[in-house]
């Protein structure tokens, strides 16, 4: 029987290859897209459901923008960041979820400039919108380790 | 306690349908994956409201999971109507990428002909599974958030009592 340690490491892993491939996906298209490649077509596609892509939003790679705007590039890189991290900061087996002020604190930012560019108040440059989701995006993998640990290792033996 | 577990469809449906026509309409979806984390966290609170029992971190995941599987099929039935919408709009993006950027690949306007052309059963099926599988993880993680913020730490009064350790159940 797999012990609760093994089932969140292999967790911990494949969040960590999941989040490595969807940043090279974002970074792949514009660099298939210089290439004549179809594929990055696809990759466009398969994004956009979850961004606008608007291209002025967009950092840029061989001359393309990414398969996303600025601030998803955050929140992904961001994310990936805090994934790298989780292990160091916190033990893989404590699945307590980040505290209701910490959450609120990083969201702070993205919610007041996302609002704002969203009514007209104030206009963010590119790089604004990168770090306040790169603010936001660390302590995502820390409720969706919490979440995968409860739903799936929870009845596993802990040891 | 009799070991009632709190009800996941109610929440998903609504949320899922709710998180699945904002993401599809388009203008509206400027917000991003931030409207699938919304409805993971809308299902959490719908779900954490009417709980027998105070739900978990992996209640919040598979009640998000399901409001992203929901909120998927809302997208792809709405792309049906809409198709015509969202290939005008591919196609705006295109040219105004064709604008920004330097030199575009040779032959890039015959990509996108597949979107305007007969409804695909086939193109449909691969965008709901990609979307159902994006959106689940993202509205999952969403759930959990929720869950965080909403769910009680005890029991609603009159509630039955949780097990306790070595109780026969």
């Amino acid at each position: 029987m797999k012990t609760f340690r093994t089932r969140m490491a292999w967790f911990y892993g494949l969040t960590l290859a999941a989040g490595a491939v969807g940043l090279a996906a974002v970074a792949a298209a514009p660099l298939l897209m210089a290439r004549g490649s179809r594929a990055a077509a696809f990759l466009y596609a398969v994004f956009a459901p979850l961004c606008h892509q608007q291209p002025e939003r967009c950092f840029s790679l061989a001359g393309f923008p990414l398969a996303v705007c600025a601030r998803c590039t955050g929140i992904y890189l961001g994310a990936f960041l805090g994934l790298i991290a989780r292990p160091f900061l916190r033990p893989l087996t404590d699945l307590r979820p980040p505290c209701a002020a910490a959450f609120l604190a990083v969201s702070l930012p993205i919610a007041v400039d996302a609002a704002a560019n969203l009514f007209g108040i104030w206009r963010s440059p590119g790089a604004l919108r990168f770090a306040t989701g790169l603010i936001w995006g660390p302590i995502l993998p820390f409720y969706f380790l919490a979440g995968l640990g409860s739903l799936f290792a929870s009845g596993a033996e802990k040891k | 306690m009799n070991g009632r577990k709190p009800s996941l469809l109610a929440p998903a449906l609504i949320a899922g349908a709710a998180g699945g026509v904002l993401s599809g309409i388009p203008f509206v979806n400027c917000l991003c994956c931030l409207w699938m984390i919304g409805a993971g966290i809308l299902a959490a609170y719908l779900m954490a409201k009417d709980a027998p029992a105070p739900p978990t971190a992996g209640d919040g995941a598979l009640v998000g999971a399901f409001t992203g599987v929901v909120a998927a099929g809302a997208v792809s039935l709405m792309s049906i109507p809409l198709a015509a919408l969202n290939a005008v709009f591919f196609r705006r993006f295109l040219e105004r990428m064709a604008e920004y950027v330097q030199e575009m690949p040779a032959g890039w306007e015959q990509w996108f002909t597949r979107g305007v052309g007969p409804f695909s059963f086939f193109w449909f099926f691969i965008g709901l599974v990609i979307n159902a599988a994006v959106f689940a993880a993202l509205a999952a993680l969403g759930g959990i958030i929720g869950m965080s913020l909403f769910a009680r730490r005890t029991p609603p009064p009159g509630a039955p009592l949780p097990p306790q350790p070595g109780s026969h159940v």
